[in-house]
Formats: structure tokens, C-alpha cells, sequence
């Protein structure tokens, strides 16, 4: 640690020709170096580190954050995204399609009342806290993040993205279909209970549930119940909420494999903005 | 004249954030302090028993969002020792690695809120300026300049990019260089800097201790104190790194203060480099953490400011059954009036800004 007092060039005096000189040099040096086109000439001299923000724009990695972008052919409408969002602002919206439409997934639709509905999730980007959970957790790798940052608006209402408006251009999209079971559960059911009404298997996203006869009820009427497929299950947790009597419950089961959260290891190629600003 | 009580806050350019510092003066001496804390109050650890362990990590961001990660860092590995994981070995060299950049980055803030604090607003520009290559490398490690949601109970969000070592690399030599070179000059070795600090403040290591003050705070009181050395979490006890204690006269004051967390920036620097190169290229770096647990975890870790500790207990839901946080800025808070007493009302300011305060952990 030095003093000040050990300073080697030793104190200036006032009135000697040094006393004077060099504090003006050191003034015309520092004047130099924050002046504009001339300060890259300068040794020691400074280029600005800030950009003219809304002409030049900084180059983001591709893990950011931002805009939230949905691939419309991946998306089972699990409902998955709305239950692990933590500020609980990802809403479901129903829309009804052509029995051909490319967004109708094979297995809900397969059902009478789900055959022409699709649920898309929409988001009010004003709660929203783009902390990448709805990404990490998504069982079909259908949410995306945008570079876009750029959200800021006049009304608060404007805030709220509609499904439709959340859409991934076609173009964009591979329509890869996956089905990872992220969350770490299945459900379980309880046959005593359950009064066999098919609620479950109508809500069943990937249609991982079939209704097999199972025991006579109080009335002894035959009732069917639930048997789940694990393998295609995806823990989102529909059938328990939807459940009358609550006759099921989640179990935990844990991943199949930690590979499948590898999906959010996104970044690429990208410059820092010391980098940047220096080109 | 005679004495009277001055509000120091609840808005003041000193306070750096919403809290009131009651003073007592007689004349120019302050006789005695009462800190008013309360205006940020969220009631965390309420919040905290009705969200699920995941959804937690991001309100434990919040916490003090100029360290972020250390805090969520904190929460995570109390809920790992609850279920009984362990992080994988690359898991934890990555945590480190964002560990330390984010305290050189915490740091960095308060630096620049302590030189505007002395009329040294050379200090912020420069400061934020340097803040800015280490947020940028937060922000390619998590994909978040701030509230980041990096670690995760058994792990670590998502891998480190492919360019993040030679970045890191370059931006700390680029930063050391700049330590080395203009912020030594412009704070420590500022004859004007010294006068305002040296000598002010002043607390003995018996009181700090007494009052609960940990972190950079107590190691210049000359007391040895570093838990990464103590008490290693992660792979701390593979790193070589000399805690910053202050151990010539004098300890104590706010110039000790200074000291200590200005060469933790270089000391956090030295770290990096280290656990960049014995980090092994390749691995795991998340384990599966069961959604439910029930048991009860502890853990203490080096925040940025002091010791943070987190209890949680889980009854076997999705959730815990209860939460304790223990904020360092708020014990060391109450030992602020030791250091007040007897000194002049205009190096109150050199004081608490000294301190580094953080109002959001403090009120929780």
C-alpha cells in the first residue's frame, strides 16, 4: 500500500518552470484523451464504451431472454408453462381450428368435445419476470425466447399478448415432436375413489390414459377406470386438476435423464460489448 | 445547544435505498444512531412457504439484486442438504465461477455508490463502467444481466458457452489492469479519500463481534473470517486464495473498510482464473432434485456482504414449511451506532456508505 507521501517524481513546487509545465501538459493530455476522433491516437486514450442505443443495437447471446415466442406445432396445451411460471401470468386461450388444421395435436383430437379446440398459452408480458422457467419446463421444447427486448408500451392492457400474437413464424419452426417428462412426476391413482366419469382422459394432453373396466361402484354398477401409459406421460398434472373426487395424485418418478433439460444450453457465437463497440 | 435528532433519510443521497437513520447531535458530534428499517419490508420468508422450491430460487434473486446469485446460490444449496443431493463436480466450479463474478460485480456497485457518497463521482463512471464487462459475462453464463435464475437446487441453470473461458480471461486482465492502474489511484492512494476515511468510524473487533458483523465488515477489524475458508462450500478448499483481512493499526475504520473489499476485487479475479483452469472440461452439472422433500437443510455461505444464512424445513410438500434468512447488513445495521458515536455528522456518509448497505435483504 503507498502513502501518498512516497510518490516518486516527489512534491512540485509552486513557481519553479516544472511547477507550471507539467500540470499543463497533464491538462492538454487529459483534454486530448476525451476528445472525440482524436482519443484513438492518444496513448491511453479512450473509445466510448456506450453505444447510440436506439440507431446501434447490442448483439445478444441466444440464451436471452426476451420476447417469449411459442411454436404453435409443438405446443400440446399442457398447461405445464401456466403451473411452474411463479408469477402465475401465462393464461390458456381456446381457439377453434379446422378439423385439418396443422395445430390440432393427433391425440386430444382424437376426442369428440377437443376435436376442432386448440389451447395456445398467452402471456402479460407486465407480470411476467422472464425468468425461463415455461422454457425449461416445457415437456415439448414448443417455448422459445426471442432477442427482442423491446417491450415497453402505452397501456397496460397492451401488455397482455394474446396467443395469436405469441406465435413462432412457420417458417421457424422443425415440428420435431418430443415428449420429455421434465417435471420428475407421474400420477397415481387411487381406485377406491375414483367414480370412473373419464374427465382425465378427455384433459390428457398426449392421450397417455385409457379407460379399462375396473371395479363395481357403491351401487354395484361397473365403472371404468384410468391406466395410465407412463411412458408418455409428461407430469403435467391436468388429470389431478381436473379430478372431481381427487382420486389421483403425483409421485414422483424423477427425470428419465438430465439430458433432457440440456435443451436450454442456447448460447452461440457472441461478442461482449467491450468488443463491440471496439469494431 | 442542545442535542437534538436529525433524520438522515428515509430519502437521502446516503442512504442508498429506503431506510432512515436516525442521529442525535450535539453541535457537530453525533452522540448517538438509531437505525429505522422497515420501508422495504415484503415479508420474504412468508412469501416463501406458499411457492414451490423451484419457483423460490427467482424471489431469493430478489433479495438484493445487485448480488443475486449469490443469494439464490445460498437458498439452493439449504434445500439440497434438506433432500440430501449433492451437486456434480462440475456443477459446482461453474457455481463458483458465477459466485465470484458476481461479487466482483456487487462490489463494483458499491464502489461506485461509495465515491459519489465523497464527492468522487469519477469513481462511479469508472465503477459502472467495469461492471459492465462482468455483467456482460453474467449474461452470456445465464442469459440475464440481472435476476438471473442461474443455480437451481441440484445444480446450475444450463452449461457454460463454448467462448466463456477466453472472455472471462480477457475481460479480468483488461479489469485487473484497471484496478491496478486508475481505481488505485483515484480512491486509495487520493490523499483526499484518506483524510475523509481514515480514522472514521471506528469499531473494535470485540463489539462487531458481539453485534453479529461478519463479511468485509469484521475482516477489518483485523479478525480472520472468510467462510469460504472456514467452512468451504462448493470446491472453495480446492482454490488457493487469501481471505482480505486488515492487520496493520488502525483496524476498524472505514478506510480498513474500504480496504478489504477493494482487494477482494482482485483476490475474486484471482479466483476465477483459478477454478477456469481446474475445472473439468466436461460433466455433469445438474443432478435430479426430487419436487418433494421433507427434512430440514442449513447452509451458510460468504455473501458478498457478510454471512447468509438460510434454514428451511420441508413437512414432504412441494414446498417448505418455513423459511429463515439471515441477512448480514441487517446485524451489522445495529452495530452502526457503535461506529456513529463521536464522530462529526458530515462523515456519517463515509460511514454507512462504507458499510455497504443493501436494503432489499436487509428488510426482507
Amino acid at each position: 500500500m503507498k502513502s501518498p507521501k512516497s510518490d516518486p517524481k516527489g512534491r512540485r513546487k509552486v513557481g519553479t518552470v516544472g511547477g507550471t509545465v507539467r500540470p499543463l501538459l497533464a491538462t492538454i493530455k487529459q483534454a486530448l484523451v476525451t476528445m472525440p476522433g482524436i482519443n484513438r491516437l492518444v496513448p491511453g486514450g479512450r473509445k466510448p464504451v456506450t453505444h447510440l442505443y436506439p440507431y446501434q443495437k447490442v448483439e445478444l447471446p441466444l440464451a436471452y431472454r426476451g420476447q417469449h415466442s411459442i411454436d404453435w406445432f409443438k405446443c400440446i396445451g399442457c398447461e405445464l408453462c401456466a403451473k411452474v411460471c411463479p408469477n402465475e401470468c401465462i393464461y390458456f386461450e381456446f381457439y377453434e381450428v379446422e378439423p385439418t388444421s396443422e395445430y390440432l395435436h393427433p391425440s386430444r383430437a382424437q376426442l369428440d368435445e377437443m376435436k376442432k379446440i386448440i389451447r395456445r398459452p398467452a402471456v402479460d408480458v407486465g407480470h411476467c419476470l422472464f425468468c425461463g422457467n415455461c422454457m425449461e419446463y416445457c415437456p415439448t421444447d414448443a417455448w422459445n425466447f426471442t432477442q427482442e427486448f423491446e417491450l415497453a408500451d402505452y397501456a397496460r392492457e397492451d401488455l397482455y399478448y394474446k396467443a395469436d400474437e405469441l406465435r413462432m413464424p412457420k417458417e421457424n419452426s422443425d415440428k420435431e415432436i418430443v415428449l420429455i417428462n421434465r417435471i420428475g412426476e407421474h400420477p397415481i391413482l387411487e381406485v377406491d375413489v375414483c367414480i370412473g366419469c373419464r374427465k382425465c382422459e378427455r384433459e390428457c394432453p398426449t392421450r397417455c390414459i385409457d379407460m379399462l373396466d375396473g371395479p363395481n361402484d357403491r351401487k354395484g354398477k361397473p365403472i371404468v377406470i384410468p391406466e395410465f401409459d407412463y411412458t408418455k406421460c409428461i407430469g403435467c398434472q391436468q388429470c389431478v386438476d381436473v379430478c372431481p373426487v381427487d382420486c389421483l395424485h403425483m409421485e414422483e418418478i424423477g427425470y428419465k435423464d438430465l439430458e433432457g433439460f440440456y435443451h436450454i444450453n442456447l448460447q452461440g457465437e457472441v461478442k461482449l460489448l467491450e468488443e463491440q463497440v471496439e469494431k | 445547544m442542545p442535542e437534538f435528532w436529525i433524520n438522515m433519510g428515509p430519502q437521502h443521497p446516503m442512504t442508498h435505498g429506503l431506510w432512515n437513520m436516525k442521529v442525535k447531535v450535539d453541535g457537530e458530534t453525533v452522540t448517538d444512531a438509531k437505525p429505522e428499517i422497515g420501508y422495504l419490508h415484503r415479508g420474504y420468508e412468508k412469501i416463501m412457504e406458499v411457492r414451490e422450491f423451484q419457483k423460490n430460487v427467482v424471489l431469493t434473486d430478489r433479495l438484493c439484486y445487485v448480488s443475486s446469485i449469490t443469494w439464490s446460490h445460498a437458498y439452493c444449496l439449504a434445500v439440497e442438504k434438506m433432500m440430501g443431493i449433492e451437486t456434480p463436480e462440475r456443477g459446482q466450479w461453474i457455481r463458483v465461477v458465477s459466485l465470484e463474478l458476481q461479487r466482483i460485480a456487487s462490489h463494483l456497485m458499491w464502489l461506485a455508490a461509495y465515491g459519489p457518497d465523497l464527492g468522487l463521482l469519477t469513481g462511479l463512471l469508472w465503477a459502472l463502467r467495469e461492471r459492465e464487462l462482468f455483467l456482460d459475462l453474467i449474461q452470456l453464463m445465464s442469459g440475464a444481466r440481472m435476476n438471473q435464475n442461474y443455480p437451481r437446487v441440484g445444480g446450475v441453470r444450463n452449461d457454460l458457452p463454448e467462448n466463456f473461458e477466453a472472455m472471462c480471461r480477457r475481460s479480468i486482465e483488461h479489469f485487473l489492469k484497471k484496478v491496478d492502474n486508475e481505481y488505485q489511484r483515484v480512491f486509495q492512494e487520493s490523499k483526499v479519500f484518506r483524510m475523509r476515511t481514515e480514522g472514521v468510524g471506528r469499531i473494535s473487533a470485540a463489539d462487531a463481534i458481539n453485534w453479529g458483523v461478519t463479511g468485509p465488515n469484521l475482516r477489518a477489524c483485523g479478525v480472520d473470517v472468510d467462510l469460504r475458508r472456514l467452512d468451504p462450500y462448493e470446491t472453495y478448499e480446492q482454490i488457493d486464495f487469501e481471505p482480505q483481512v486488515w492487520h496493520d493499526g488502525g483496524a476498524g475504520d472505514s478506510y480498513a473498510r474500504f480496504i478489504c473489499r477493494f482487494n477482494e476485487l482482485r483476490e475474486s479475479c484471482q479466483i476465477i482464473l483459478q477454478a477456469l483452469e481446474k475445472m473439468p472440461k466436461s460433466g455433469a452439472y445438474r443432478v435430479k432434485a426430487p419436487r418433494r422433500a421433507e427434512g430440514e437443510g442449513y447452509a451458510k455461505t460468504e455473501d458478498s456482504r457478510g454471512e447468509a444464512l438460510f434454514y428451511v424445513i420441508g413437512d414432504g410438500d412441494d414446498r417448505p414449511y418455513r423459511v429463515k434468512i439471515r441477512s448480514p447488513v441487517f446485524c451489522t445495521m445495529a452495530a452502526t451506532p457503535l461506529m456513529l458515536r463521536g464522530n462529526k455528522l458530515a462523515d456519517s456518509v463515509a460511514i454507512l456508505g462504507s458499510v455497504d448497505v443493501c436494503v432489499g435483504e436487509m428488510d426482507k
